[in-house]
């Protein structure tokens, strides 16, 4: 006698089940193709419309199940690391030290480490300079208000992300800090190889200032990439994902 | 009806049948098992750590706090996602605890197998809500152990080497017909289609990452001119194992970037057929296998290679299974013809 629930035949879907659920994987396929497409044709402009209008009908669900990544390890290029550096506003005797993080003397095991690792990359993506407060009258017309709205917000969002970090070690050690970031520089290998620098050499890292948008860079020549390249950063203007996720693993 | 309509309704019929087979074609759940385990310990493990140093992470005290992480995905700051955390809305301290002790013990239970159709779609859902929460300290193994459990929980791999499948075996014998709830809360140990789609799922999303990946890099310049793995390797806070003495043979880290990148492109279409599957699996070992030794993320690369072993095929398991249930004694499992 054939076993009702193992026999193969049973197995196979009726017809209609398969074309309902060869239409919700489709739909899936597109939730995971289409946001690391989108996240590559980023330009100056923002993305391009017709991966957009693609993407359209199923963005609310890979926003949600955390399809929208963009994949894009270690790319384009290997870049620098950023570190954050916490200093006490005190000067009592009894203050704590400065801390640093992602640190492996604090952050073990290592998967912890590398979520402060994590955290102190995506403050360093946050990060834009800030705009004079008349930067609307000395940019005019030159720039849609929009454009400025959007820049104010980027730096609004770093600053909150400022906050955050001192709050957090405020309320772990009771008095104010100061938060600053650091890039930790990579060397040539045709330098290392001759001269042998440590990777930990302290001309290494650089503490990053921040700035105030020189305006007149902006408005002089209006093209994109003298935007960009006044404000110090890449083609991000207008973001798919909020989280700029990418080159890091 | 004419030639043409004839051939190309005979393209349309014979591209449905591919479509069937390659979707619908049931298989059995060894490989989706073996997956299960391992996604649900590394799970597990990320859960763990996290709560090593919860309040860093989550909680109004948190380095990225309750307000901030809701307001960078609300649309506050950017266009609103559809992302949402009932984590943004819990700031006490038990609170917190309940909610990721809730989430330990559902992955824990996914791991081993315990009444996986209900606490596997729990898991994931627990998963969702952390990494909506974790916005700025999540990385690459947060999204692939997150793809890895949604495609798993939707098939029914816990069949074997789970605590279902003890208990399905305790309680019925071989030939007994059981109630249909019975049967998708405890699987048999049979082919089925569902396993199948979870695994082209997640066979075609490892394709996609490859892909963009590959494509990403391929937009640097370092990535061309051989110098990006020099680059990796000499970052400090990846590091795991010093391999600075790569600088005096450019020709290695060089040719081993052109490889990466080349690998990382073609992986699609290295992947599907079989007389190339293993020099893409094999690839995918080295790589990855680089990764968690030398470069600190020994999470996400063997969580990497984990994926991968979604291409083997659940038969090699099954043979091999068999044949050391019938050494040890006399089996429960049904046998399926082999393809």
């Amino acid at each position: 006698m054939v076993d009702r629930a193992t026999d193969p035949q049973r197995l196979r879907l009726p017809r209609y089940l398969r074309f309902a659920i060869s239409v919700l994987i489709i739909g899936h396929l597109m939730a995971v193709f289409l946001p690391p497409f989108a996240f590559q044709t980023r330009g100056p402009r923002g993305v391009s419309p017709s991966i957009m209008w693609l993407l359209s009908p199923v963005r609310r669900y890979a926003e949600f199940a955390y399809l929208d990544r963009g994949y894009a390890f270690f790319a384009p290029d290997p870049g620098p690391s950023h570190l954050v550096r916490i200093d006490p506003k005190t000067d009592a005797d009894e203050s704590p030290s400065p801390r640093v993080f992602p640190n492996l003397d604090d952050q073990w095991p290592r998967l912890l480490y590398h979520r402060y690792f994590m955290v102190s990359e995506f403050l360093s993506t946050a990060y834009e300079p800030s705009l004079p407060d008349d930067a609307e009258r000395l940019i005019g017309d030159e720039l849609p208000a929009e454009e400025i709205k959007l820049w104010r917000q980027s730096r609004e969002r770093y600053d909150r992300l400022i906050a955050s970090i001192s709050h957090h070690y405020e309320a772990q050690s009771g008095v104010p800090v100061n938060v600053s970031r650091i890039e930790h520089r990579l060397p040539d290998f045709v330098g290392y190889a001759e001269r042998q620098q440590s990777l930990t050499d302290p001309d290494l890292y650089v503490v990053l200032p921040d700035e105030t948008i020189d305006v007149e860079a902006v408005v002089a020549p209006m093209q994109t990439d003298n935007v960009d390249r006044a404000l110090g950063r890449g083609p991000e203007l207008i973001p798919l994902m909020p989280e700029t996720s990418g080159d890091k693993r | 009806m004419t030639t043409r309509d004839a051939t190309v309704s005979d393209f349309v019929r014979h591209a449905v049948d591919l479509w069937d087979q390659f979707w619908f074609t049931p298989r059995t759940v060894e490989t989706l098992a073996g997956l299960r385990i391992f996604t649900g310990a590394m799970l597990l493990y990320s859960h763990v750590v996290l709560a090593s140093d919860l309040s860093a992470f989550l909680g109004p005290d948190a380095l990225i706090d309750n307000a901030t992480s809701k307001a960078l995905q609300d649309g506050y700051y950017a266009p609103a996602t559809a992302v949402w955390s009932s984590l943004w809305f819990i700031d006490s301290s038990s609170g917190l605890w309940l909610h990721h002790g809730f989430t330990i013990g559902v992955t824990l239970a996914f791991m081993i197998g315990l009444l996986t159709r209900i606490t596997g779609v729990l898991a994931v859902i627990a998963q969702w809500m952390l990494l909506h929460r974790l916005f700025g300290a999540l990385f690459g193994l947060d999204q692939i152990v997150t793809y890895s459990a949604m495609y798993l929980a939707v098939t029914p791999c816990s069949a074997v080497w789970s605590v279902d499948a003890w208990w399905r075996n305790r309680q019925t014998s071989p030939d007994e017909n059981r109630s249909r709830w019975k049967r998708f809360l405890f699987p048999d140990d049979i082919e089925s289609t569902s396993a199948t789609i979870g695994t082209r799922l997640l066979q075609i999303h490892l394709c996609v990452i490859y892909l963009f990946g590959g494509l990403a890099k391929s937009r640097g310049q370092m990535w061309w001119d051989g110098t990006a793995l020099w680059y990796a390797v000499s970052n400090y806070e990846y590091q795991s194992f010093d391999l600075t003495f790569l600088s005096s043979y450019p020709v290695l880290f060089t040719g081993l970037t052109h490889v990466t990148l080349l690998w990382e492109i073609f992986y699609v279409a290295l992947v599907w057929p079989k007389i190339t599957r293993w020099f893409a699996i094999g690839m995918a070992v080295a790589v990855h296998g680089g990764i968690a030794t030398f470069l600190g993320m020994a999470t996400f690369g063997l969580m990497m290679i984990a994926a991968n072993a979604i291409f083997v095929s659940p038969m090699w398991i099954r043979k091999w299974r068999l044949q050391n249930q019938d050494a040890l004694h006399p089996v429960k499992v049904k046998r399926p013809k082999a393809r």
